[in-house]
């Protein structure tokens, strides 16, 4: 009951945007925070690979980059779900935000993936299940963002990005489930509960990279939320008040929000 | 109450074929047109058209379906037919997920059965045996299905937008890459003698699926659509 008030109440694009703005700066800190003892376990602390050599190095960012883009459709289809079925236009907005940083680790992923193959593989690219499976991954977060970008901005493009945001959402498990039901060339996952693959340090430093790429996420996708009210809202008094106090010296901050 | 609204919706869009019988033909000659292509373009010996047949004939099919259903609810928004959908559906109490139903429907079989007409023209062009003849049939025809379903959402989705049967397109194409694999998959199994009922089985389960989820995402579309 707290959560499902706690939601509605940041329902509102005004409180929403005064939540954006005060956790973009702290989640962005802490993404670096994690980041810069991520990167020194990644590239300093943990030794090269036996048979990989110095090459394996990229699956610190592979990794993340493939469970995000991952995570953040989940994450869209919730908003859109929720969007749908309460008419909240702030969960449209989340979703359409986190979209583009979706759509980003989608092709970090891919990028990374083609650089980590061509040594150990001695191919860019395979036809393998999982690779295909995420290519269609980004394809689908670009159609979202042709058709998000086809509204010009407008609220009509609401529901119609919900309804896509489910549809593409059925996709996901067959991404998942690619692996068992083509086997190929790709390796299994290597972390899952009960069976754990990796030692100790680049574990650490896995998860130490995702924590980050988390944060990542939020920052940019709150700071995105901030600009699409913001685009969205131009002709309200509150934003207007606000702006003017943004720009006018100290008091001027407190007499908006009174 | 039901029964009659779904015909009307039903009836319409063959009473609007009927009127212009030769624009069905069109998407069956796209699709024997582009089939035609692939043996210009690679050197026709057997092996290599067997090799070719199930990904060529799918993918040749694929496009003509999805190319007649794009622009799927283009006119009938402009037109206000989907309004009046909306007025009927509030007044009878009939979902409108049920009349999307009626209207996919009547898409699949006048969009599809041509092309499955003409399957077996092409097919007779790469040389496939009967068997297989007949799972490529099975296949197409449970294929379409799904294929239709998903055109059907992003048609409404994209209605009333600029480009719309481009963005149709775009959305599609990547969810139907599943369809593709599993109805090619068939075929080839049944080229090489191999039972094709898994994939078969597949593409029915990703039918009765959708079925259910695609009618109620369209209406929810083809409401925003009316309300923008």
């Amino acid at each position: 009951m707290a959560a499902e008030s706690l939601l509605f109440h940041h329902a509102a694009p005004k409180r929403l945007y005064a939540l954006a703005g005060r956790w973009a700066r702290p989640c962005l800190w802490a993404a670096l925070i994690l980041l810069l003892p991520g990167l020194w376990l990644a590239l300093v602390a943990t030794p090269a690979d036996a048979v990989q050599g110095e090459g394996y190095r990229i699956l610190y960012v592979h990794v993340p980059a493939a469970w995000m883009s991952m995570w953040i459709y989940a994450v869209m289809a919730f908003w859109s779900f929720v969007g749908l079925v309460w008419r909240t236009r702030a969960s449209h907005l989340m979703a359409h935000a986190l979209a583009p940083t979706g759509a980003l680790f989608a092709a970090l992923s891919l990028a990374t993936g083609a650089l980590w193959g061509k040594p150990m593989w001695g191919t860019w690219w395979v036809w393998d299940a999982r690779l295909t499976t995420s290519l269609l991954l980004l394809f689908i977060y670009l159609g979202y963002l042709a058709l998000l970008r086809a509204h010009e901005g407008r609220a009509s493009a609401d529901r119609p990005c919900a309804v896509l945001g489910l549809l593409g959402a059925l996709n996901l498990p067959v991404i998942y489930f690619s692996v068992h039901w083509w086997n190929t060339l790709h390796q299994g996952a290597s972390l899952a509960p009960g069976k754990l693959s990796l030692p100790g340090a680049t574990l650490a430093g896995l998860l130490l990279m995702t924590g980050a790429a988390w944060l990542w996420t939020f920052a940019t996708a709150l700071l995105r939320v901030r600009l699409l009210i913001a685009g969205r809202e131009a002709h309200t008094r509150w934003l207007h008040q606000l702006r003017a106090a943004d720009t006018a010296p100290a008091p001027g901050l407190e007499a908006a929000h009174a | 109450m039901s029964v009659p609204l779904l015909r009307a919706v039903f009836l319409r869009e063959w009473a609007k074929a009927a009127r212009q019988p030769a624009d069905l033909l069109r998407h069956a000659l796209f699709f024997v047109l582009v089939s035609s292509l692939f043996p210009l373009a690679l050197k026709p010996d057997a092996r290599a058209l067997a090799l070719l047949a199930p990904g060529v004939l799918w993918v040749g099919a694929l496009l003509a379906v999805l190319l007649a259903s794009a622009s799927m609810f283009q006119d009938d928004l402009r037109s206000g037919w989907i309004d009046q959908w909306l007025l009927a559906s509030r007044a009878t109490g009939v979902p409108l997920a049920l009349l999307v139903a009626a209207r996919l429907l009547a898409q699949w079989l006048l969009t599809a059965l041509p092309v499955l007409l003409a399957a077996p023209l092409v097919a007779l062009q790469y040389g496939l045996a009967p068997g297989a003849l007949a799972v490529l049939m099975v296949s197409l025809a449970l294929g379409t299905a799904v294929l239709v379903l998903v055109a059907g959402v992003a048609a409404a989705l994209a209605g009333g937008l600029r480009q719309a049967a481009l963005l149709v397109l775009l959305i599609v194409l990547p969810l139907a890459a599943p369809i593709v694999i599993f109805g090619a998959q068939a075929v080839h199994a049944a080229m090489r003698g191999q039972p094709a009922g898994a994939d078969l089985a597949l593409l029915g389960a990703l039918l009765a699926v959708l079925a259910l989820v695609c009618p109620p995402l369209a209406a929810q579309g083809l409401k925003a659509a009316v309300e923008a």
